[in-house]
């Protein structure tokens, strides 16, 4: 499975891990990673094993940022490589997102 | 000398000769002989006196004058002629010099400022070149009045494009993940539906068992059962009209999620983009912004190495305009050159007065006086120009020969 989550904390911290390509194919797994859990939760993204990621990839982290509250979401994502990090600057996330 | 050992020794044969013979008779004819003896050689020695130097400071006698010789006369002449025609010759060499100078300093001042004006122009065509290829501001094309963006503008409106680009790219992936949750939970509902068709099948097939049944009970009943008879036959119909209507949904539905499928496809080749493209264009706008950066400042380098070396050339030029100056200053001396000829021409025309000869004492004074004045002169002319000291010592023993 290349996408899943854990949660701690009663619900409160969840942790999504991504593996492989992050792509449309994934877009049902990581919708069902995070859809139960509550919007004022603290999201963390594991992208230690992802590979690549493309413009739905980033479609679907915006849709999680608006799942998590928008403005006021909590959102860190960390374990970038270098050509995820390109994609995650070209993008401007880094204002949307605590990029580590 | 001769002229004082001779008569001696003419005296002493005579004197000599007339103890020798010692005739009382004899003694007044030698004693006249001596006598007109030393009247000859006094006069003959007298004519030679011109020959001792005569200096400025002596005075000139008409004595001396009279018996100048005239071998030594024509020498004085042809001298005289001799200094005249070179010192005519020196002045004109003079005059040529003083005006080749002149027309030289003067193509070289214009030359010169004719180099600064041209230094000058070269400055302004650079700055002009580089004010209409890296002026940042844009400009405005006078004829097409047209704004012209410039290249830093266009770089930096390339890189807001792309961004804008990059921006719309995600929003359009966002909204079409967006619709995909909502076919997904779609897909879900229509599952949903299927399920409570076969409910639907089960039920409508459960009515045709109890229509079956209650269509036997009434056969079972004979002639009371009839009218029973028709009921469930037509409760038996309604369960196959309501299968047939349960079918028709299912296929309608099945049709509907191949649908789905095809949007769902659709909409993956419309969100999945390769953001590399992206990443790749904006490298290539920021170095070429970055390169363009360099090569302004290169420019504004090289502008300002052009604009120091003109005025280098503006100081340098400056400078040789004020060292041209020295023509004037040459002027001068050639001028005071010329002077002091002028006052060798005039002591020479002295000696003209006098013809070199046979003038009276009067005369004579008058010629020295004027000579003392011209020399005067040439003394004044001296003090005036102290630096050419040597020039000056040079006249003066010329001078001192001369007189």
């Amino acid at each position: 499975m290349a996408v899943s989550s854990t949660d701690s904390d009663n619900g409160n911290k969840v942790s999504i891990i991504i593996k492989g390509r992050f792509d449309f194919n994934d877009h049902t797994d990581f919708r069902e990673s995070y859809r139960q859990y509550p919007a004022n939760a603290a999201y963390t993204l594991d992208m230690k094993d992802a590979d690549y990621m493309d413009s739905s990839a980033l479609g679907m982290l915006l849709l999680l940022r608006e799942h998590a509250g928008g403005d006021n979401a909590s959102i860190e994502v960390v374990g970038c490589k270098p050509e995820i990090k390109k994609i995650l600057a070209i993008a401007n996330f880094q204002k949307l997102f605590e990029i580590k | 000398m001769k002229y004082i050992i001779l008569p001696i020794v003419i005296s002493l044969v005579v004197t000599g000769g007339q103890f020798y013979f010692s005739s009382e008779e004899e003694l007044p004819i030698s004693t006249l002989f001596v006598c007109v003896v030393w009247v000859i050689f006094a006069k003959l020695s007298g004519s030679r006196n011109y020959l001792k130097k005569p200096s400025v400071n002596n005075t000139v006698t008409e004595q001396d004058v009279d018996d100048l010789d005239p071998g030594y006369l024509k020498f004085l002449q042809q001298f005289h002629g001799l200094f005249e025609k070179e010192i005519k010759g020196v002045d004109s060499d003079l005059i040529r010099s003083r005006t080749l100078i002149s027309e030289a300093v003067s193509e070289l001042q214009t030359s010169f400022n004719g180099l600064s004006g041209q230094a000058n122009n070269q400055l302004e065509m650079v700055m002009q070149l580089i004010s209409k290829t890296t002026d940042s501001g844009g400009s405005q094309d006078e004829n097409s009045k047209i704004k012209r963006m410039s290249f830093a503008e266009f770089t930096s409106e390339t890189n807001t494009l792309l961004d804008y680009f990059i921006q719309q790219i995600i929003a359009t992936s966002k909204d079409s993940m967006e619709v995909m949750h909502g076919i997904d939970d779609l897909a879900v509902q229509m599952n949903a539906v299927e399920e409570l068709l076969d409910d639907v099948r089960g039920i409508a097939n459960k009515t045709n068992m109890l229509a079956l049944n209650a269509a036997i009970e009434a056969a079972r009943a004979g002639e009371a059962g009839r009218g029973f008879a028709v009921v469930a036959d037509e409760v038996r119909n309604l369960s196959q009209s309501s299968n047939d209507f349960s079918d028709k949904i299912s296929e309608l539905m099945s049709k509907a999620i191949e649908n789905i499928q095809v949007a769902q496809r659709t909409i993956e080749h419309m969100t999945s983009k390769d953001m590399m493209f992206a990443i790749e264009s904006k490298q290539r706008v920021d170095q070429t912004f970055s390169e363009m950066d360099q090569l302004n400042d290169f420019v504004a380098k090289t502008l300002s190495d052009v604009s120091n070396g003109t005025e280098e050339i503006g100081s340098k030029v400056n400078t040789a305009v004020r060292v041209l100056q020295f023509e004037d200053i040459v002027r001068q001396l050639v001028e005071h050159v010329q002077s002091r000829l002028d006052c060798f021409l005039n002591v020479m025309s002295g000696f003209d007065d006098a013809g070199l000869g046979g003038i009276s004492n009067k005369e004579l004074q008058l010629l020295i006086n004027k000579i003392q004045n011209e020399l005067k002169e040439l003394s004044d002319l001296h003090d005036d120009v102290n630096t050419q000291s040597v020039l000056q010592k040079n006249l003066e023993a010329g001078a001192v020969e001369l007189f």
